[in-house]
């Protein structure tokens, strides 16, 4: 009894030294991030319009989330959003397997290129869009100048005031940026694959292509995936990106959610609706992150199998 | 055929290499280019170099306001992260305790919070505490992501230390505290500094909060002030691309003088894009 | 330097894994205590709960007669190396060497004065300005030892500290060890997995397998009698032949019957025992005879030249799966393929029970 009190006590004071660590971080994040949640999904079931104060903050349920479901601007800001994020995380794992396929190839200045292409990743993606708005302006725009040189053209075209058009910038903008990120992560995982495994593949065989089927893509798979989620949750919730190269337009025809949130937020300050939004990209994105991890997982236990 | 597949990857490699640093040249380019020449049919070299631009940024526009805001904000939410962040990621690295996975969950879990899904509650926050438009009411609010990342990629820096040498120093006589300070932190310093780095980045980058807790000029980050230069007629391309030139610079030469720990870090601690 | 004592000491991982049963181990003040068993069995656990690094779920632990079984490391004041060695690699020799006399807060001359002195035992004066990158695996073993000895501890806990070093240097700081311990007169508790170790080391033996302490006696005890199967097996090389069969005592007296040979004569008294039972034999104590008189006749397979000696493997001829292991003497007329009888020496005859393993004579 008194040796059990006794170890109960050595091993408390790990314990307690342990919070003691943990806990200033952990308050931060919980003030900061855990209860703004909270306070969000509390709004989200108020009315509240700071430019109509005189109507109060009365509690409505889920009358903004049904507002939401009927809101044909909310629905397209979702389009958008999906359109973005298809369109993007596709080309982007395609061009950073081929990028990292490449440069676990090309050994000589490979430490070099990786810097360079590290760049546009660290960049502010306000710069990144406002680069690329400025290469696709109708006058400037370089874009406009080659395909007219090409022969593609006639006569300068307007990017920004076309619908489908206005999405050229924006998704090339966002591969620029991105794709060097997903190869960096996919070059780390082909540096894991053993050479002597394609060695073997060599004696039994097996060519390039198969090779690349049998060997690497298998092996791979997990980077995929890791860079996947990652790619998948960041687009869903972009924003900045958007914001600056197109402002959402024309009209709303690129906004995303989340720019669409923020409208309804701070530009008509329409607060609880804007908070029932906000939870719902919250509640996409988190649906997103559990179902990937969720196959993540059942991948990873069936390649130790 | 041997060629080709000798020869494949470099030119692959290098066509990619080319698209990526196209727009940087350019953007250099443009914004030594006179204001007049910019909307004449654009040329691949420049024909005469101007600094004009880069006068009229700093002169006129006062851009080294955004970036002593930018400074500010970035180099505080750093210093504060990975002080408190450094001591929470070694209890969840080191200390056994009941509720560290459940907590390394749950921060795990926070880095992948949509920043839009806060900002209704955070600007109803900082207006209630009068902290729109301050320092501390961007620097508050940015502790939202870097913390959860500043512990993330510590954990991780700190499990690669073998366990023995802070058990070998509280067998010397050091307390775990002591341990930490002398021993540990000592040997983490690379791995701090690349934390710092990546966590300064990320502050120096963001947007939707600044852009949402900031009122005017004067403590406007460079990213929000770039995006919102407006010209009297048109949109003035010239400074904005000095002024996209002068915020990329120091990011780019962090990255290219520390790309291998940063690369380890993004791998390691799988950190979101 | 101080006793050490274990009372009932167990230990259950989280995991449920348990490494240590009821451990009761008594060292005495300036004794060597050399902690051996198989892989996995828990000597590194049982250290590293004399070191306050791992908190035992049941039992006490005693140095120098003071209960600390609470209280953490670094107030127990013992020293330990490290498999690994685990030195600070930012700093160097001298100052890996002054940590732990720091952390107490001795004055500067002591602290130089005990560096010097422990760099001059070790003989690792020319090295005192290099970082541990700078070292060879012995200097570095050196400089982990060194920081143990130059805190004068209660006790050194040592925890297979020469494993990562050749053969040759392993012999020599072995021999070293022995030096600086009785030097010293330094309480030492010292784990290893090899039993040649653990025999030339230990002023005591304890065999651990399993968590469970099977025998701790005196190096010559616990190879003339292994306290069970167990140890039997484990001490020695080559490791003891063991024969299974059955332990009988009628009117011609006692005898042992097993499938590969019958020992009528000789035997001992063991009292008022028969049935299963396990006969040990360490190959040294069987000599070559005539077919006639020979416990065994076995067919020679393969012979091994020690050295000085041979060690011959053998095969019953009346048992197929039996194989015994055989040492002579560099002469023995022995060839591969011949048929010959063996004889067991009947002074050195270990009988173990059949059920539990434990001895029986
Ligand atoms: N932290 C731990 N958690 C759970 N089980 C553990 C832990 N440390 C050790 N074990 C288990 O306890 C048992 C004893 O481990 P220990 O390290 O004491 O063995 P050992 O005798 O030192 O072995 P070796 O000779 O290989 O070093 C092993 O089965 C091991 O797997
Ligand atoms: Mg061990």
């Amino acid at each position: 009894m008194r040796d059990a009190d006794r170890t109960v006590g050595a091993e408390s004071r790990e314990a307690r030294l342990a919070w003691a660590f943990v806990l200033p971080a952990l308050a931060t994040i919980f003030l900061i991030a855990l209860f703004p949640l909270a306070w969000t999904v509390w709004e989200s079931l108020h009315v509240h319009d700071l430019r109509m104060p005189w109507r109060g903050q009365p509690f409505v349920w889920l009358a903004n989330y049904a507002e939401a479901m009927t809101d044909g601007r909310f629905w397209g800001a979702m389009l958008h959003t999906a359109i973005f994020t298809v369109g993007t995380v596709t080309l982007e794992l395609v061009l950073g397997l081929i990028l990292a396929l490449a440069l676990n190839r090309a050994y000589r200045g490979r430490g070099l290129v990786r810097a360079a292409v590290l760049v546009p990743w660290a960049i502010p993606t306000v710069v990144a869009a406002l680069l690329w708005r400025f290469m696709f302006d109708a006058q400037a725009g370089i874009a406009n100048a080659v395909l007219i040189d090409i022969g593609l053209m006639e006569r300068p075209f307007v990017w920004l005031i076309h619908a489908w058009a206005a999405w050229a910038p924006v998704i090339l903008a966002d591969v620029w940026k991105m794709t060097p990120f997903v190869a960096l992560l996919l070059l780390a995982g082909l540096q894991n694959i053993d050479d002597s495994l394609y060695e073997a593949a060599r004696i039994d065989g097996a060519g390039p292509w198969r090779q690349f089927i049998h060997v690497t893509l298998p092996l791979l798979k997990p980077a995929i995936l890791v860079a996947l989620i990652f790619r998948t949750l960041d687009a869903f919730r972009v924003f900045d990106l958007i914001y600056v190269l197109t402002g959402g337009g024309p009209g709303t025809s690129t906004e995303p959610i989340a720019l669409y949130t923020f409208n309804a937020l701070l530009q008509n300050l329409r607060f609880g609706y804007g908070s029932a939004l906000s939870v719902i990209v919250f509640v996409v994105t988190f649906g997103l992150a559990m179902f990937y991890i969720r196959v993540l997982d059942v991948d990873l236990t069936e390649a130790g199998e | 055929m041997r060629r080709l597949g000798r020869w494949g990857p470099v030119i692959v490699v290098g066509l990619l290499v080319l698209a990526i640093a196209f727009p940087f040249y350019w953007a250099v380019v443009s914004s030594l280019t006179p204001e007049a020449r910019l909307f004449e049919a654009p040329s691949l070299f420049p024909r005469q170099l101007v600094f004009d631009h880069y006068r009229a940024l700093f002169d006129e526009r006062n851009f080294w306001i955004p970036i002593r805001n930018s400074l500010i904000v970035a180099g505080n939410t750093t210093a504060f992260c990975v002080l408190v962040g450094s001591l929470c990621a070694y209890a969840l690295a080191r200390l056994q305790f009941r509720w560290k996975r459940p907590i390394l969950a749950f921060i795990l879990a926070v880095t992948m919070f949509p920043q839009i899904s806060i900002v209704s509650p955070l600007y109803l926050l900082l207006r209630a505490l009068g902290l729109i438009n301050t320092y501390p009411g961007l620097v508050l609010p940015y502790l939202t992501f870097a913390m959860p990342l500043t512990v993330w990629l510590l954990v991780s820096f700190f499990r690669q230390l073998p366990a023995e040498l802070e058990e070998a120093a509280m067998a010397d006589g050091a307390s775990r505290l002591r341990a930490f300070w002398e021993i540990i932190l000592p040997l983490s310093l690379p791995g701090l500094a690349t934390t710092a780095i990546l966590t300064l980045v990320y502050c120096w980058n963001e947007f939707l909060f600044a852009l949402s807790f900031t009122l005017g000029p004067e403590r406007q980050t460079v990213p929000v002030a770039i995006a919102l230069f407006r010209g009297q007629y048109q949109v003035p391309w010239g400074q904005i691309l000095a002024a996209a030139v002068v915020a990329t610079a120091p990011v780019a030469l962090l990255v290219l003088l520390f790309q291998r720990k940063i690369v380890q870090g993004l791998t390691a601690g799988t950190v979101k894009g | 330097m101080a006793s050490v004592t274990l009372e009932n000491v167990g230990k259950t991982y989280p995991n449920g894994q348990v490494a240590a049963r009821d451990m009761d181990l008594a060292i005495q003040d300036g004794e060597l205590v050399v902690l051996v068993g198989p892989s996995g069995c828990g000597k590194s656990t049982t250290l590293r709960m004399v070191a306050g690094l791992e908190t035992p779920t049941a039992g006490r632990i005693l140095i120098g007669g003071k209960d600390v079984t609470a209280t953490p490391p670094q107030d127990r004041d013992i020293a330990m190396v490290f498999q690994t060695y685990a030195l600070y690699p930012h700093k160097t020799v001298r100052d890996n060497l002054a940590f732990g006399l720091r952390m107490r807060r001795l004055a500067a001359d002591e602290i130089g004065r005990r560096v010097r002195e422990a760099a001059r035992t070790l003989g690792l004066e020319e090295l005192l300005d290099r970082k541990p990158a700078q070292l060879s695996g012995g200097q570095r073993q050196r400089v982990a030892l060194g920081r143990a000895i130059v805190r004068e501890p209660k006790a050194f806990l040592l925890d297979e500290p020469l494993s990562n070093l050749d053969a040759k240097l392993r012999l020599q700081t072995r021999a070293e060890l022995a030096r600086i311990h009785k030097q010293l007169g330094a309480t030492m508790l010292y784990v290893t997995h090899d039993q040649e170790e653990a025999m030339t080391l230990g002023d005591r033996v304890a065999v651990l397998e399993d968590g469970r302490l099977q025998q701790v006696a005196s190096p010559a005890e616990v190879y003339r009698r292994p306290a069970n199967v167990f140890v039997a097996g484990f001490i020695g090389s080559p490791a003891m032949n063991l024969f299974r069969g059955l332990l009988q005592t009628d009117d011609e007296g006692p005898r042992f019957e097993s499938s590969g040979c019958t020992l009528t004569s000789g035997v001992g008294t063991i009292p008022g025992r028969s049935g299963p039972a396990i006969l040990g034999v360490r190959p040294p104590d069987i000599e070559l005879c005539d077919r006639e008189s020979a416990d065994l006749s076995a067919r020679v397979e393969v012979i091994e030249l020690l050295g000085s000696a041979i060690l011959v493997h053998l095969r019953a001829t009346a048992a197929e799966e039996q194989t015994i292991r055989a040492v002579g003497p560099e002469d023995w007329e022995v060839a591969e393929d011949e048929v010959i009888g063996v004889r067991f020496n009947r002074e050195r005859l270990h009988f173990f029970d059949g059920d539990g393993g434990r001895r029986l004579n």
